[in-house]
């Protein structure tokens, strides 16, 4: 996986909404979005200028704000913003019984979602920055932007 | 070499006093990282909760300071976020709901060596348990309340807070909520709190050093931490407070001892939002005002001599 030419945003957006299952490109480019702005929360500005030359200037704006690398962001954190827009689901709650709104299920979709992004985002740099990046990424965020664009990505 | 953690008035020594020790708050023993703060227990809170951030800001603040589990009491209330004494490796006691301040005060009274973090939500805070709030602020207790303020009861399912914002659609308030919203740092302010700051959770770093100054603070410190509910509150979410919130510490000519100033930010609330310590002043606390301590020392010293023998031996049947 080497760098080629900058994406369109539009195709960024395609690629995103067929890996992700997204019902449209507005849907699959707000996760887009939400995905650059945690990550500049949790890599440093170095890093997210790199990853913004490799991007369209309607992507990589959303790196211009937050970069500083914040070393106490979370994998929860991360994912947080995403989890935020996401419909609530009604699952079975087994402490009361019935059917109750909850997020639980949330998180693997936002996994889902977040390692479509990544798959994207990782044509977009050098394989030495790539490293970089996933050394700076909390946790299990840091799994998936290294499984990325793999299998089941 | 940790940072220096605010004193715990050890019997003896003004209430307000450097915490004894050595090196650090834990005398000078091992170094104290985050990690001696994990629990076995996982958090139930729905992924991507502000909560996440705010358990880990507090176990680093800890650290930090120097300050071993052991030497702090965390004392909650009832919400998702008052869970987390379970989550957190150090002393803990969950109450009932919007007493937790009231119980902190009794154990700062009982044990003032102790440092005191009140964790609860803004239901809990500043809704049933607004009267404990108000009177901790004017009485200046030396204690730091958290606050994860999500501006909606989460742990019921989504009804409208002390805190929701006015025509906020909830179960609760189908029309829209009907009134104005609590803004807690003002209602603080005119209670009469020395020590009152915001943070938010999607900012952790910039909440550590919040919270360090607030445990540091002789006196109530309050920390209003604007915490997104993910799942039941989508219109106060990480996007909406990251695009209003400001650090108040960097306008220029910033001064958080300044009333004047502090009345104007800690009254802000809208398209900007200050995060940071909002207002400061030091003021004698209220264990400084109360005689028996200094007579007699906090009761957590007690021994045999301090008390007569027949209730020495109703203490010694009642706890063993």
């Amino acid at each position: 996986m080497e760098r080629g030419r900058v994406l369109e945003a539009t195709e960024v957006y395609a690629r995103v909404r067929e890996v992700a299952g997204h019902g449209s490109d507005e849907e699959a480019a707000g996760v887009v979005r939400r995905v650059l702005r945690s990550l500049a929360r949790s890599v440093p500005g170095h890093l997210c200028g790199r990853l913004a030359q490799g991007l369209p200037a309607e992507l990589a704006v959303e790196l211009e704000d937050a970069c500083g690398g914040d070393p106490l962001v979370e994998a929860q954190g991360f994912i947080g913003p995403l989890v935020n827009v996401m419909d609530v689901e009604a699952g079975y709650d087994q402490s009361l019984g019935g059917l109750d709104l909850s997020a639980v299920y949330a998180d693997d979709d936002a996994s889902r979602w977040v390692r479509a992004v990544f798959a994207v985002l990782k044509e977009a740099v050098d394989a030495p920055t790539r490293d970089e990046i996933e050394r700076h990424l909390p946790g299990e965020v840091a799994g998936w932007w290294r499984e990325a664009g793999g299998e089941g990505a | 070499m940790p940072e220096t953690a605010r004193g715990g008035g050890a019997a003896g020594g003004a209430p307000g006093a450097a915490r004894p020790g050595g090196g650090g708050a834990n005398g000078g023993t091992a170094r104290v990282t985050p990690k001696d703060f994990d629990s076995e227990h996982r958090p139930t809170w729905c992924p991507g909760c502000g909560d996440y951030a705010i358990l880990t800001a507090i176990k680093k603040t800890l650290a930090d300071l120097g300050i071993a589990p052991h030497q702090v009491m965390i004392i909650s209330g009832i919400g998702c976020g008052s869970k987390l004494p379970d989550y957190i490796h150090a002393n803990g006691f969950m109450t009932i709901h919007g007493r937790p301040l009231a119980v902190a005060t009794g154990f700062r009274l009982a044990n003032p060596e102790m440092t005191v973090l009140v964790v609860d939500g803004d239901g809990d805070a500043y809704g049933i348990g607004g009267n404990h709030f108000i009177h901790t602020c004017r009485r200046n207790i030396n204690l730091t309340h958290i606050v994860q303020n999500n501006q909606i009861y989460a742990l019921t399912k989504g009804q409208y807070s002390p805190t929701s914002e006015q025509g906020f659609v909830t179960t609760t308030s189908p029309d829209g909520a009907p009134e104005r919203p609590v803004l807690p740092t003002a209602l603080a302010f005119a209670a009469g709190a020395t020590f009152i700051a915001r943070a938010f959770a999607g900012r952790p770093q910039h909440m550590v050093e919040v919270m360090k100054e607030a445990v540091r603070h002789p006196g109530y410190a309050l920390v209003d931490v604007m915490q997104p509910c993910v799942t039941f509150n989508k219109l106060n979410t990480y996007e909406w407070y990251d695009q209003r919130a400001y650090d108040a510490a960097a306008e220029p000519g910033y001064d958080p001892a300044d009333p004047v100033q502090a009345w104007e930010r800690v009254n802000q609330w809208g398209d900007r939002i200050p995060i940071g310590i909002l207002y400061r002043t030091v003021r004698p606390t209220y264990e400084e005002g109360v005689r028996a301590l200094q007579r007699h020392g906090p009761p957590a010293r007690w021994t045999e001599r301090d008390l007569p023998g027949e209730v020495w031996d109703a203490m010694v049947e009642a706890f063993t």
